[in-house]
């Protein structure tokens, strides 16, 4: 009876100590897996954090060494980063291919391993440990993985004191992959958006490259044209031009053929940005070249068009070459596909009509013919490109002639330079400070009262 | 923009619709020179539902032009109007083009050699 009592009694008190025993170990596990949680949270950094994870890992377990092998989607290798132990350095750029090892028949299978004997194991591959000269007795190895995406496996190898692996140190081991897996994952989306921010960065500043020569050609463009003010006896002129980029193919051009002739020109190529700045360069260059106070400005414009068009290439531009002549009071004019220039006389706007014809570039033996239009004190004549009567509101309706000649009409009595500049205005208020989508060019060229001579 | 084409016989009849810019010139560009490297080399373009026209959108019109005559073929347009008709006469294109009002006017032009 006695007996009975006392194997009762010791019965309960083993089963109390184990229990409590349990319950201490427990939460002696808990608190190593929270302690693993925030170390493991610590750092996003590669280097920092795979040696964060080993040592923690290799720590915790009772382990002589830990490794951390990321997978590479890519290439479907397993790759080691770094390990630790005393030859970390020389674990640093081992792949091992899909299913190669034990490690990579974890990452395959995605199931855990323990392994006491790993020599009499088949899935062993003894190339890393040969490589780096680490002879591994026994192993653990689980997969890492984060929503049901594979990163990588976790090893830990040789249990301290020549002792071997249990299954709980196997649960351990899983238990500490999920944070390892969560703390991977925020490496691997901070190590996208810095790849994402370098790539900006290298856009930016080819960007900028293209942005600066850009800059430059503009310039240049800017010097093949003459200055915005011009006055020739009795003739006061005022050009400008509003590209719709850094660079664009409207273009104008004045000079003084003679004492008393002087020649303007304002054109438009088809097509914007640096082909037209191109086309518009070799353009002005002809026009300076062919400029001719013995030629009519239809004869001038048959030369420049020969030397503009070729078989192979459509870039063309339409043209109006004028010659104004202060002592007939005679304005000439050539007018090669562009719009109608007005004829601003007496406050009235009319355009001055000339039949088709192409504009230049398109083919070498287009003829092209003079119409002459006779001018008096007090009127302009305006030049201009389609960038102004196709400039649209929010409704995409055209400005239009109608608007043009209204405009001009209301500003018939200002100065040349302030006639462009309140068209320019009326363009800009119509459209409502929307993106202006075509180059815009303007050339007003008024008749004064003769004051010397 | 959207440009379709369709074979009648040796022609191929191009509608064009929308607006044909700079935006939109290499994408009939492409297309076009696709048709003149299989060996087309007639065409008629219907323009009534092109409602726009750029002088880039022209550019693209003259590449036809000469690419069709260095093919030895020919090209007619029809229904050239409002908008595209004003940029036709005012550029001069319309010297270049045969223009004529219907489908049936621009095969016969075609047809007839």
């Amino acid at each position: 009876m006695e007996y009975a009592v006392i194997i009762i009694l010791g019965a309960a008190l083993c089963l109390t100590l184990a229990v409590l025993w349990r319950q201490r170990s427990e939460r002696r596990r808990a608190a190593t897996l929270l302690e693993v949680s925030l170390r493991l949270g610590s750092t996003i950094k590669r280097k920092e954090l795979l040696e964060i994870i080993m040592a923690t890992t290799a720590r915790t377990l009772q382990a002589e060494g830990s490794s951390v092998l990321l997978l590479d989607e890519e290439k479907d290798e397993l790759y080691f980063e770094v390990a630790t132990g005393d030859r970390h350095d020389e674990v640093k750029q081992i792949r091992l291919k899909a299913g190669e090892g034990i490690a990579g028949w974890v990452a395959a299978s995605r199931q855990s391993v323990l392994i006491n004997d790993v020599a009499k194991d088949a899935r062993w591959s003894n190339r890393v440990s040969v490589k780096v000269n680490v002879p591994t007795r026994n192993m653990l190895c689980v997969p890492v993985q984060s929503s049901g995406k594979m990163l990588g496996v976790l090893q830990v190898i040789n249990k301290q004191g020549g002792r071997p692996f249990h299954q709980k140190d196997l649960r351990l081991l899983e238990m500490i992959a999920s944070p390892a897996a969560i703390a991977l994952e925020n490496m691997l989306l901070y190590e996208a958006l810095e790849k994402s921010i370098d790539d900006l960065r290298i856009t930016t500043a080819a960007k900028e490259r293209m942005e600066s020569e850009m800059k430059i050609a503009k310039d240049i463009q800017r010097s093949f044209l003459p200055g915005e003010h011009y006055r020739m006896g009795d003739a006061e002129l005022h050009a400008c031009l509003y590209p719709a980029r850094e660079v664009g193919g409207d273009f104008f051009h004045y000079m003084k053929l003679d004492e008393h002739r002087l020649l303007i020109c304002l054109g438009d190529v088809s097509d914007k940005g640096m082909p037209a700045a191109l086309f518009m360069s070799g353009l002005m260059i002809w026009i300076k070249a062919k400029a001719d106070k013995k030629a009519t400005p239809a004869e001038m414009v048959e030369k420049i068009n020969r030397e503009l068009s070729t078989d192979d290439s459509t870039m063309f531009a339409t043209i109006l070459l004028a010659v104004y002549d202060a002592e007939t009071r005679e304005l000439t004019y050539c007018n090669g596909g562009h719009c109608p220039p007005i004829h601003l006389s007496k406050g009235k706007a009319e355009a001055l009509k000339s039949g088709s014809s192409l504009p230049v570039g398109i083919f070498a033996d287009t003829e092209y013919r003079n119409n002459v239009v006779r001018v008096t004190e007090g009127d302009s004549i305006i030049l201009y490109t389609d960038g102004i009567t196709e400039a649209e509101n929010d409704r995409c309706e055209w400005f239009g002639y109608g608007r043009l000649s209204r405009s001009a009409e209301e500003a018939s009595a200002l100065a040349p330079s302030q006639l462009n500049q309140a068209i320019c205005q009326s363009v800009l208020d119509y459209s409502n400070g929307g993106a202006q989508s075509d180059d815009i060019a303007i050339m007003t060229l008024r008749i004064n009262e003769i004051t010397t001579k | 923009m959207t440009m379709q084409a369709r074979q009648l016989g040796e022609t191929t009849i191009i509608a064009l619709s929308g607006r044909l810019d700079g935006m939109t010139m290499s994408e009939v560009e492409e297309q076009f020179l696709a048709l003149i490297e299989q060996g087309r080399s007639r065409f008629v373009f219907d323009m009534s539902g092109l409602e726009y026209i750029s002088s880039a959108g022209l550019r693209v019109m003259l590449l036809a032009v000469k690419k069709t005559r260095a093919a030895g073929g020919k090209l007619a347009l029809f229904a050239v109007t409002g908008n595209v008709d004003e940029v036709f006469q005012m550029s001069g294109f319309s010297t270049i083009f045969a223009i004529f009002a219907t489908e049936e006017e621009a095969l016969s032009y075609i047809a007839a050699s």
